[in-house]
């Protein structure tokens, strides 16, 4: 069944000037962000017919801006399991903790939620084209929803990116402009591209459809724990759009009548080196001062002018959560941790969450007895040049004296 | 005389400007620039890109020759040639 437009629509976020369902995401009026709004009757659904659903994003259909079921471009997106870490949990001395793995998605990163909406808007919106800016996850998930789509896909990013994100995504059949500059550069020709060539970038002309798609991890998050909020999630973050649309997930399961209370502290983690929102945040400004020049390994993290930092902020303040930065070194002994003590393989960028836990936790800022989700965004296979040598690999004659000389040591 | 500059706005700015979305003009600062958009134009694009105090909103992002200016810098001089890009912030918005 096809949707009514009017139960699904953009909003200005500053203004509040309404939009009709149109491909557009600033505000004519005061250049404001829009972001896609619903009629209160569209949440009409039901915990039982949820949970029946195939465990993709698409299960939570109601809370998500297409109107027509057929555009839906899915090759597995979503539905990513929510771990319990007790061996990490005692490593970082805490009592409950919880991962949600999403580096078990299609592309290995959660990025296959905002574009697998994305791209079925612009199929929704007959679009020929579509592209993104990227610091590295998204190319590839931009391009394998394209493919899968058979449109079209040109990703704009900085040459610096990972070799395996550009080699990923080069494969899925995209076009890619590797600029050389940061990633605010390579948005920055992508916001060009769109209002010049008529293309869907999905962050930028597609970005209030494109976000809603990140809302299903804050939606699966409540589910997984019996329909209800953690004291605490803990979000990777760089534009501030996940960390902003999780929030804006839990709140319409609470609207929706899913879950009673949608209490949540929302905790951001940035890496050091390129941190604006956690500096806003302790420096308890209302300005977002960019970083012009990022000085982080942790580059899937990399946006020195976040896109939703202002929004961030706002989620920070009301949901009572707290801001921390990591050096890169943390990002990375995380990450190592993570794979050892939960087989989970994280990048750096992905396992910053679980850093900012250790560090928080030692500083008391959050409590020991909290239960805590950590976010864990993308995996590890794609930056494995940032990981550090490994200690347990050993060369060997073929012979089983050597075998037994390793075996004893043990 | 002051420097040829070539201004490049998108679609949303253009509404204020004719339709049109990029520009030869004379100016020496961006702040010059501004005005003499809104004089071709009139003053809605001004009061679009500036707040009551002239300083540039918050979901206006400012370049020249692709250096994202801060918001203090609407004074600084432009040469020949410089390229002036205005675009909305990709996202954005007040806390």
């Amino acid at each position: 069944m096809v949707l009514s437009e009017a139960l699904v629509f953009l909003e200005c976020r500053e203004c509040g000037k309404t939009f009709g369902h149109v491909l557009a995401h600033v505000c004519d009026e005061c250049f404001g962000a829009l972001e896609a709004s619903y009629a209160p009757s569209r949440f009409s659904v039901s915990r039982s017919v949820i949970e029946g659903r195939r465990p993709s994003m698409w299960r939570y259909w109601e809370f998500l801006p297409l109107l027509d079921p057929s555009n839906k471009v899915d090759i597995g997106a979503g539905y990513t399991p929510l771990i319990r870490a007790e061996r990490l949990a005692k490593r970082l001395g805490v009592t409950k903790l919880y991962l949600k793995n999403d580096t078990l998605n299609p592309t290995y990163s959660f990025k296959d939620r905002p574009s697998s909406l994305a791209i079925s808007k612009a199929r929704e919106f007959g679009l020929k084209a579509v592209g993104c800016a990227s610091t590295g996850n998204l190319a590839g998930a931009t391009a394998a929803h394209s493919a899968a789509a058979g449109l079209p896909c040109y990703v704009f990013m900085p040459k610096s990116v990972e070799k395996a994100k550009i080699k990923q995504a080069a494969l899925y059949g995209a076009q890619l402009l590797l600029v050389e500059g940061t990633y605010d550069d390579a948005n920055r020709l992508a916001a060009l591209a769109a209002d010049r060539l008529e293309m869907g970038i999905v962050n930028v002309n597609l970005r209030p459809y494109y976000v809603e798609g990140s809302k299903t991890m804050g939606l699966e998050i409540v589910e997984q724990l019996g329909w209800r909020t953690p004291d605490r999630i803990v979000v990777p973050t760089a534009s501030g759009a996940l960390f902003s649309a999780i929030f804006k997930g839990v709140g319409e399961a609470e609207q929706a009548g899913l879950i009673s209370d949608s209490r949540v502290a929302m905790t951001c983690a940035q890496p050091l080196g390129c941190s604006p929102i956690v500096q806003a945040f302790r420096e308890k400004s209302d300005t977002i001062k960019p970083v012009r020049h990022p000085d982080t390994i942790v580059q899937s993290l990399a946006i020195g002018e976040p896109g939703d930092g202002y929004q961030a902020l706002r989620v920070l303040r009301e949901s009572g959560g707290v801001a921390v930065s990591l050096t890169d070194d943390e990002c990375v002994e995380a990450a190592a941790l993570l794979a050892s003590t939960e087989g989970v393989f994280a990048e750096p960028g992905g396992a910053i969450s679980v850093a900012a836990v250790k560090r928080l936790v030692e500083e008391g800022e959050i409590g020991r007895d909290e239960e805590i989700v950590c976010c864990v965004t993308g995996s590890g296979l794609k930056t494995i040049e940032l990981m550090p040598e490994p200690s347990g690999v050993r060369i060997i004659p073929p012979s089983i004296d050597a075998v037994k000389k390793v075996l004893n040591t043990y | 005389m002051s420097p040829k500059v070539k201004v490049t706005v998108t679609a949303v700015l253009a509404n204020y400007l004719g339709g049109q979305r990029e520009f030869t003009l004379e100016a020496d600062s961006v702040k010059a620039v501004i005005e003499e958009l809104s004089k071709r134009y009139g003053p809605e694009i001004r009061k679009r890109l500036l707040d009551d105090e002239g300083r540039p909103r918050r979901y206006i992002n400012i370049y020249v020759n692709d250096e994202a200016l801060s918001h203090q810098e609407l004074d600084r001089k432009l040469t020949e040639g410089d390229e002036v890009l205005i675009l909305p912030a990709v996202s954005g918005g007040s806390p």
